[in-house]
């Protein structure tokens, strides 16, 4: 899993099955400063995660499937939690 | 797997079902000479509660929830073991658990951990400069 920012929703009306009902954000994975961002990607919210937020982004393999019930969902990177701090090393 | 150094802990309440692992360590992954590679990321540590500092390995993708007991988490990285020794020397006294300051973690001898075969010869192996210090 990653740390990351969620820069924003994504709406799409048009899209696969698996993605209907979904939140889409968009979200920049950060470095390890904690701070650089590095290249976006785009993951289905399961926490209702807002712009700004820090967040832990995952690829859970099945995940999506089962959680969803939808076998075979084409989702790949989820918003698994957010974040209320990073204890750093010393 | 891969080598990475624990550089942190998440702390996350809200969190996606099913997703009940209580520990979430930020990893620094490293290459073969334990040097910073790629982007930090977050394993759970199902074996043990690591602490700061410590070398370890973790295993990600699909195999990650191999390490759980409930399979189902929406987990892709796990932390999977801690390293003692590398090529045949011992780590370093900076990165080995007693220490890391304040920080006791669960005897890794509890899950069989694994010592270094070899001699305690002076380390050859390359280690992060200038941020294994402490303070």
């Amino acid at each position: 899993m990653l740390l990351a920012r969620v820069r924003g929703p994504v709406s799409s009306s048009v899209h696969h099955p698996a993605y209907a009902g979904r939140s889409l954000q968009c979200v920049v994975p950060l470095g390890a400063d904690g701070e650089r961002e590095h290249g976006g990607l785009l993951a289905v919210d399961m926490v209702g995660a807002g712009r700004g937020d820090l967040v832990l982004v995952g690829q859970p393999p099945g995940y999506a499937a089962k959680a969803f019930a939808f076998p075979d969902a084409p989702i790949r990177s989820l918003i698994l939690a957010i974040i209320d701090r990073v204890e750093r090393e010393a | 797997m891969n080598f990475a150094r624990v550089v942190g802990r998440v702390v996350a309440t809200r969190r996606a079902p099913n997703l009940t692992e209580p520990l979430l360590l930020l990893l620094q992954p490293l290459d073969e000479d334990l040097r910073d590679r790629g982007l930090p990321l977050v394993a759970v540590s199902p074996v043990s509660a690591a602490g700061r500092g410590e070398l370890v390995y973790y295993v990600s993708g699909s195999d990650a929830t191999g390490a759980l007991d409930n399979h189902f988490q929406p987990v892709d990285a796990a932390v999977v073991g801690f390293v003692d020794g590398y090529a045949g020397a011992r780590l370093p006294a900076s990165q080995s658990p007693a220490d890391v300051k304040g920080e006791a973690r669960g005897p890794g001898a509890a899950h069989g951990t694994v010592k270094a075969a070899g001699p305690s010869i002076a380390p050859t192996v390359a280690t992060p400069v200038g941020d294994e210090g402490g303070d």
